[in-house]
């Protein structure tokens, strides 16, 4: 199992390479070239703050020297293992180091930290809705094949096709509109993740002299519900209907067959022989399911006000901020790799005939 | 005589809907299976043998399958009346069943071991300990070497041969009165489907279970079963003894199986093989369903005046057939001691009585059957195959 | 079973032609099953319709009137302010209706002319119409109060997308307005109104839908096929930058474009359609891949045939269902897409009429909602996104052997 995880990991390095890449490329190949977005809002600028861009982008990027070079250097600041350099910026050595994602000028510090803040947010969204996700899809695939072709199959079917095709910005304002917008309901909060004095709240809801309080727990629900949903909505239709496919296939399985024959009830038969089969293909698709979720989420973040990587990005390119949108988008796609390796390994667990050798 | 028979079917009649209407793939079929006999049902694909065999087991899937009359019973009691949940105590401790396809017959993502205990957890009262003992045990009599490690192994690790003696062990870890075997070699290498049946052979003699074997291969059934039913279109056609079925057949389709079988020592020329295709259940002919490709009645239809004989044309030819194999069904008769026949042109046909096809013979041992002291080195040939086939 | 594999590689190389003519005509059944569907008629319903809006926009929703007569003399403003794009499309719909009704041609052929009439009207109507630089969206209806104006036949929505209704401003009822009687579905927040700009982002949608679909089923066949074909490193290498492609997600990317280049809606195509090949590639890389191991492929090339000649010619039209059904999903998916982006106020012009542009205009700065900002548009993309699903599916679904046995 370990040299698995090794080798999945050393595969990961090509594709870590490649996004890395791309990333540059779109930097690279823009009109005008690296910096180019950064330098145009030069505008706003004064004249010293002028130079410091333009030194800092020579010194990051080298811009006279050619393209490949550019990258190398560009790679080497990104990657935590590489030359190091000293207080000079002379070479010294190669090895371990603290990655260099650049600096946000507009927010006047390094990238990587307006990251290490955004990323939990994000992170929570999609870990919340996973679970969601996968527990709906799968009762909901394994009921309509159960019951294939009753009222429930064909209502789930069209219903959730229904919901995929529901733009998330949609689902996303009609909640905003109608449920938290004070000209209508005004019944969950318009943003954020938490009250600005959660920090103050006891984790639990409690009963005082003064009335109720809703305490940290409550209201992190009480905030997370409408983005939650409007994150997950989505994604039911596809995995529920592969659920419903594959255990219709594995009802029909000779091995289901066998169990059958050997006394096993329809009830075990279903829960211990078709569904440990039936849940394989679902791990395998995670790896679609993953970037599509972490995609969501940006739109989700908007219109929701949460300060995650989705907000943070839409709001970088607002602001010209370059560095914040190259780094970022690598991120995302680090955080993203890194998941499909998980479902890999998942995967592998799940099945038995994955080789691990 | 005097023994009771394990297991009775009487007057079978099985449909199945189907979106082009309803098809029958099983009707009136009567069998009677004795303690530690070998019967044999043969025919095409798609006659109903397997269908048949499955409906012991009521594990027709229904809807859309249904069982529209008959009676299946295992000693006294109906195997039809019962309960699912009292059903569900007889599969696999009295009647166990052993299936065509052992590369997908198993459960992928469970090892051996754990599908063999299962089956013993649900029938015996013992622990899991103790379990997992029996169905080493039950891996060691099928002769599969290094058993202790072979339980933790999972289906995909084992070659088909393997594997169907895992599915044979599992079926017999509980020690069942009857094993259905549904064409257990049809999916295997010749050399190791020998095996297999030199296998089930052995176990029966130990066990002293029934078999119910359902095979189109002929020679399996030659060289193991004690009394032959043939099935065609639906219906038994033809039961008799395995020595009377291949010394005399009577039916004319069982002769035409039997032609179609290449034989060592025979003359050259062509092998003959039976005109025409099985019919669809969809749209079976009348009268009896072999008359389209009866060779019998085409004679007999010469001989006769044309007013008894019917014109049948199909897209390759043109030929006369007698009227009364268009018109009536011929019911299974016992055309001769001890051997039933369904055919109007049969000897002895119009005399006969119609009975159940009751037969409790055992066939003598005899010496065309190969010995089974050559197995442990089969087993190694195995093994080898085994792993040839990981390999690749 | 076995004599049957025997029959299939012994007769191929005279078969594989054949093989594919019949699997052509399986493409035709499995179009005609999905369209068997009452669901898949409505999509196809609604998506004609946004086609129709799309082609004629400019009759349907626009400040100029259709026919005028002012102090005795009958014009046709509309008219005289048609675009070059506006008068090819209508073009091209009339041709391609003339076209399809020459029987006697091959679809290869009647594709091939309606191109070539295509590009030459685009190339005429660009030198020569020249629509009037100044649009005076208010002089008709200033003519009109003035009394000038005998006869007038107006366009059903008497307001062009860009028309800012300068001349209705109203510092009472700051927009945007609510529906009301002259404006069916209200006006956004500069004014315009929102269901002559729906009409116009039909233009928008459907362009987006298929030119970008359309790259990335190019690139994707491209990358797709060399994979399939040349197997070994570049099957590995392409395999790596569907992973890198795949990894990222898409709405990222596609973010880090929209920052680094200008706003352009042929740039948002070519975006879209550059992150989106990845399904393409690998459906056509699986098919090859699946369709070399087998006997009949074996033994054309047994028999002398080039692989090439295999693969591309004969086994590509093999794998169009599948590329179409991927094609399906992919023309919502890029309508989506674009919404998004003019959600978040990125990739297109910021005055062009988009459905994502005005459903951002919904929730207020000030938090205030409006709802037909948010119905409308969101309404037209989940119906125009739902619908491409549908078809999708039930192209799927009719390709899927085990919901169809035959």
């Amino acid at each position: 199992m370990l040299s698995y995880i090794v080798r999945r990991l050393l595969l990961m390095f090509p594709t870590l390479i490649g996004v890395t890449v791309i990333v540059f490329s779109v930097m690279a190949f823009a009109p005008g070239g690296i910096g180019a977005a950064l330098r145009s809002a030069e505008g706003n600028m004064r004249a010293e703050d002028r130079k410091k861009v333009e030194a800092y982008l020579n010194k990051r990027y080298g811009l006279d020297k050619p393209k490949v070079v550019q990258y190398f250097r560009w790679l080497n600041q990104v990657s935590p293992i590489g030359f190091k350099k000293d207080e000079e910026g002379n070479a010294a050595g190669f090895g371990f180091k603290p990655p260099d994602l650049g600096e946000s000028f507009l927010r006047r510090q390094p990238v990587i930290r307006v990251i290490a803040e955004a990323l939990p947010p994000t992170l929570f969204l999609n870990l919340l809705s996973i679970p969601i996700v996968y527990g709906i899809a799968i009762l909901s695939g394994i009921y309509a094949a159960r019951y294939r072709g009753r009222t429930f199959d064909v209502t789930t079917g069209s219903l959730f096709l229904g919901l995929w095709s529901i733009p998330t910005m949609w689902s996303g304002v009609m909640m905003v509109g109608f449920l938290s917008s004070v000209d209508y309901l005004h019944w969950f909060p318009t943003g954020g993740m938490h009250d600005t004095l959660s920090a103050y709240m006891r984790f639990l809801p409690s009963f005082a002299a003064d009335g109720f309080h809703r305490g940290w727990l409550l209201d992190s629900i009480w905030h997370l519900l409408l983005p939650v949903t409007c994150l997950s909505i989505g994604s039911f239709a596809f995995l529920s209907k592969l659920m419903r496919s594959s255990v219709l296939e594995n009802l029909q399985a000779d091995f289901a067959r066998t169990a059958r024959a050997k006394g096993v009830s329809d009830q075990n038969v279903l829960l211990r022989h078709v569904l440990s089969n039936s849940i394989i293909p679902l791990i395998t698709v995670a790896a679609t399911i993953l970037p599509g979720l972490l995609g969501g989420s940006v739109i989700v973040e908007s219109i929701f006000s949460i300060n995650g990587m989705g907000k943070l990005m839409i709001d970088a390119i607002y602001t010209r901020d370059q560095e914040l949108v190259m780094s970022e988008t690598l991120v995302v796609g680090i955080v993203s790799l890194f998941s499909l390796l998980l479902a890999d390994i998942l995967y592998a667990l799940a099945d038995p005939r994955v080789s691990y050798e | 005589m005097t023994q009771k028979p394990l297991l009775q079917i009487r007057d079978l009649n099985i449909a199945f809907d189907t979106p082009r209407g309803q098809i029958r793939p099983v009707r009136d079929v009567s069998l009677d299976i004795f303690p530690g006999q070998i019967v044999a049902l043969v025919g095409e694909s798609g006659c109903g043998k397997s269908v048949t065999s499955l409906s012991i087991l009521r594990l027709i899937p229904t809807p859309p399958g249904k069982v529209l009359s008959g009676k299946i019973s295992l000693e006294s009691r109906d195997l039809l009346a019962l309960t699912e949940k009292e059903m569900r105590k007889v599969r696999g401790k009295d009647i166990a069943m052993i299936f065509q396809e052992p590369m997908t017959s198993l459960n992928p993502v469970y090892t051996i071991g754990d599908q063999i205990v299962e089956a013993i957890m649900l029938h015996q009262h013992v622990d899991t300990k103790r379990a997992y003992e029996i169905a080493e045990e039950s891996l060691r009599e099928v002769g599969i070497a290094d058993a202790h490690r072979r339980l933790h192994e999972y289906p995909h690790q084992m070659s088909g041969g393997m594997r169907q003696r895992v599915m044979i062990a599992m079926a017999l870890s509980c020690k069942p009165r009857l094993l259905i075997a549904d064409e257990p070699t049809t999916a295997l290498d010749v050399t190791i489907q020998a095996q297999i049946l030199e296998l089930l052979r052995k176990l029966q003699r130990e066990t002293g279970m029934a078999i119910l074997l359902i095979t189109h291969d002929l020679g399996v059934v030659a060289e193991n079963a004690d009394v032959v039913a043939v099935m065609y279109a639906s219906r038994v056609v033809e039961v008799a003894t395995v020595e009377e079925i291949f010394d005399h057949p009577k039916h004319p389709y069982t002769q035409g199986l039997l032609r179609s079988v290449p034989k060592l020592g025979a003359p050259e020329g062509r092998l003959e093989s039976i005109s025409g295709a099985v019919p669809n259940p969809a749209r079976f002919p009348t009268g009896c369903k072999f008359h389209p490709r009866c060779p019998l009645t085409r004679q007999a239809a010469v001989k006769v005046p044309a007013d008894q004989t019917v014109e049948i044309k199909t897209v390759e030819e043109k030929f006369r057939v007698l009227k009364i194999c268009t018109t009536m069904e011929p019911e299974l008769r016992e055309i001769e001691q001890r051997h039933w026949g369904a055919c109007h042109l049969v000897e002895n046909y119009e005399r006969s009585k119609v009975s159940l096809p009751v037969l409790d013979h055992r066939r003598e041992v005899t010496a065309n059957v190969v010995d089974t002291e050559h197995e442990g080195s089969l087993v190694l040939d195995e093994l080898e195959q085994g792993r040839k086939e990981q390999n690749s | 079973m076995s004599s049957a594999s025997i029959n299939s590689s012994a007769g191929s190389l005279a078969d594989a032609p054949a093989h594919v003519e019949k699997r052509r005509g399986w493409l035709a059944s499995v179009v005609h099953h999905a369209l068997s569907r009452w669901g898949t008629r409505l999509s196809l319903a609604w998506i004609g319709l946004v086609a129709f809006c799309a082609v004629f926009a400019p009759f349907l929703a626009n400040s100029f009137p259709l026919l005028v007569k002012i102090d005795g003399h009958w014009s046709s403003p509309a008219m005289t302010h048609l675009t070059a794009v506006d008068v090819t499309l209508v073009i091209a719909v009339f041709s391609s209706i003339v076209i399809l009704n020459f029987k006697g041609l091959s679809r290869l052929a009647q594709a091939g002319i309606f191109l070539v009439i295509l590009l030459a009207t685009l190339t005429i109507a660009h030198f020569v119409i020249k629509p009037p630089l100044v649009r005076g969206y208010e002089e008709y209806r200033e003519l009109k109060q003035e009394g000038r104006v005998q006869a007038m036949l107006p366009a059903p929505i008497p307001y062009s997308p860009s028309d800012h209704l300068k001349d209705q401003f109203d510092f009472t009822h700051p927009q945007p307005w609510a529906p009301s009687g002259s404006h069916l579905f209200g006006t956004e927040q500069n004014g315009e109104d929102v269901l002559s700009v729906m009409i116009y982002a039909c233009r928008i949608a459907m362009s987006i839908g298929f030119i970008s679909t359309g790259i990335a089923v190019f690139i994707g066949i491209i990358v797709g096929g060399f994979m399939g074909y040349f197997v070994g490193w570049v099957d590995l290498l392409g395999m790596r930058l569907v992973e890198v492609f795949g990894a990222i997600p898409t709405i990222y990317l596609l973010l880090a474009f929209c920052a680094a280049f200008e706003r352009d809606i042929y740039m948002v195509m070519a975006i879209i359609g550059l992150t989106g090949w990845t399904s393409d590639a690998r459906f056509v890389r699986a098919e090859f891949l699946r369709l070399r191991g087998q006997d009949f492929v074996h033994a054309a090339i047994a028999a002398g045939l080039p692989l090439r000649s295999v693969l591309f010619r004969h086994l590509l039209p093999n794998a169009l269902a599948p590329i179409l059904v991927s094609a399906s999903f992919g023309v919502a998916a890029a309508i989506l897409s674009e919404s998004v982006l003019s959600f978040l106020g990125l990739g297109l012009p910021v005055d062009a009429a988009s459905w994502g542009r005005l459903l951002n205009q919904s929730v207020g700065q000030g938090g205030g909602f409006h709802l037909w900002l948010a119905m409308y548009p969101g309404l037209a993309i989940f119906l125009t996104v739902f619908s491409y699903n549908v078809i999708g599916e039930s192209l799927r679904d009719a390709l899927d052997p085990r919901l169809n046995p035959q």
